[in-house]
């Protein structure tokens, strides 16, 4: 029986550790770089501001949570191009570093995979993989298997970027319906 | 004593025996080197392919692939014991069917060549000799822009195996032409060069890094490439436009040639201008009849290089 004790509060400590990553994460020099790369690349300008976008109290807590922190209005000089979400997800043994950029509308741009970790389902990080993302609004709620394809050798990573996407599309749809956006 | 005497005639006449042979050995290979290079002579239908394939980095986003397509003349334009030059052409038809001649990229085969130049970066070439033995046996391809001004050099040895011969090496390059002007995400390309030719075309396989390359840095590679350009045999009298075109054409080359070989002989480093008067140096060697006597060629090769 205490094995069964001990084997649960280990998974639940793993378990909140890579949560803990996720929602923790600073930006460093590096990541920084490359969000900077794929933000150039998107809207072919270079020297454009992240601006953390500030919730309001009457958003839901869970939507804070996935919000706070990782959600930027982008902006080039003073004037709004669009939102950036830079977050964490877990692969299959570590984490990886991802970027969904939306327009003024909330229309899903790109989904980009900035760092990834580990060898086994770096697939997820190519263009024709990830541009299922693109053209998703608020009220898309993408499925592996479903409106996204899988990817043989990446399944764990595959979902879990979906997952992500999901996720941060239900957030943004509280914020929204709220009239915060 | 006798026994000695007639031990060491025997070791004597062996020894010279298998020098001899290996003499022939070497000479035969050397014919079978030589074969290969002036096989590369003559009328082509040449297609290009290439296509990136692994990066390091997740992020790196994949260039689309490139293909084309080219009419092409090689001719062996200068031939020693030692060395083979073979200048290529470009057939352009237009639209009312007249062929444009535009001199393309030349390649340079030495054998045992010793004083070479490597690309390092950013337009600018080191001399770094080689020893004998480094060389030995080896034939070194110098290739050449269409201005003649260099690219880059390679050394190795030429195989002949089931009826295809071959030679690969790798070699540090400028951007290749097709990416030249479109890309600065990195500075040079290492390239695998593998060319095999054999009966009827022969084949230029490449296998890339391109690489960014800083001062005082270790090299960073962006990402790989795969390339295969094929060279098919057509009839030399389909490319008799080409022919024509050098007869006409090959002195005030041949003084481009011997101005490049001036300055490769000083063996500083090398580092040109990417344009002088807003022109490429191809740009006044093809289009301004100025450039046709040795001093005004040496004057405007002179106005690319840098001063070191």
């Amino acid at each position: 029986m205490w094995w069964r004790t001990k084997t649960c509060l280990l998974l639940l400590i793993c378990s909140f550790s890579l949560v803990g990553k996720a929602q923790k994460q600073q930006l460093s020099p590096v990541l920084k770089g490359k969000i900077d790369k794929a933000l150039t690349a998107i809207y072919q300008k270079e020297d454009l501001q992240l601006q953390a976008v500030e919730l309001k109290e009457e958003v839901a807590v869970e939507t804070q949570q996935k919000l706070k922190g990782h959600f930027f209005e982008v902006k080039d000089k003073g004037e709004l191009k669009g939102y950036a979400f830079v977050a964490q997800a877990p692969s299959m043994k570590n984490v990886f570093d991802y970027i969904v950029v939306f327009n003024t509308d909330l229309i899903l741009e790109k989904a980009k995979v900035l760092i990834y970790r580990e060898q086994h389902g770096r697939q997820i990080g190519t263009v024709r993989w990830l541009s299922q993302f693109k053209g998703m609004d608020v009220a898309d709620r993408p499925e592996l298997g479903k409106e996204v394809d899988g990817i043989s050798g990446a399944t764990i990573s595959a979902k879990s970027m979906t997952n992500a996407v999901h996720d941060l599309l239900v957030a943004l749809e509280d914020v929204k319906s709220k009239g915060f956006l | 004593m006798k026994t000695i005497h007639s031990f060491l005639y025997t070791s004597l006449l062996l020894g010279t025996s298998f020098l001899s042979l290996q003499a022939t050995a070497q000479k035969d290979k050397k014919a079978l080197d030589i074969n290969a290079i002036k096989s590369m002579e003559g009328c082509y239908n040449v297609e290009f392919k290439y296509t990136e394939t692994f990066a390091p980095e997740v992020d790196y986003e994949k260039a689309y692939d490139y293909t084309s397509a080219a009419f092409e003349w090689a001719q062996i334009v200068e031939e020693t014991d030692d060395k083979v030059v073979i200048q290529h052409f470009l057939i352009i038809a237009d639209t009312s069917g007249n062929s444009n001649i535009v001199k393309h990229w030349r390649q340079d085969w030495t054998y045992e060549k010793q004083d070479v130049y490597r690309y390092d970066k950013n337009n600018r070439w080191v001399y770094e000799p080689m020893s004998k033995k480094e060389v030995k046996g080896k034939w070194t391809q110098e290739v050449f822009q269409v201005d003649d001004s260099p690219r880059y050099t390679g050394t190795a040895t030429w195989t002949h195996v089931d009826g295809v011969s071959a030679w690969y090496n790798k070699a540090d390059s400028p951007l290749p032409r097709r990416e030249y002007t479109k890309r600065s995400d990195y500075n040079v390309m290492k390239r695998g060069n593998r060319v095999q030719v054999m009966e009827d075309k022969w084949v230029h396989e490449q296998d890339n890094d391109k690489i960014i390359r800083e001062d005082g840095k270790e090299d960073v590679l962006l990402v790989q490439e795969k390339g295969f350009n094929t060279y098919e045999k057509r009839p030399d009298a389909d490319c008799k436009d080409a022919q024509d075109w050098w007869a006409n054409n090959h002195e005030k080359w041949a003084v481009v040639r011997t101005v490049w070989e001036d300055v490769y002989a000083d063996k500083k480093p090398i580092e040109l201008k990417l344009k002088v008067e807003n022109k490429r140096l191809y740009e006044h060697l093809f289009f301004n009849p100025q450039y046709s006597q040795k001093e005004e060629i040496e004057k405007l090769i002179a106005r690319y290089v840098v001063a070191n």
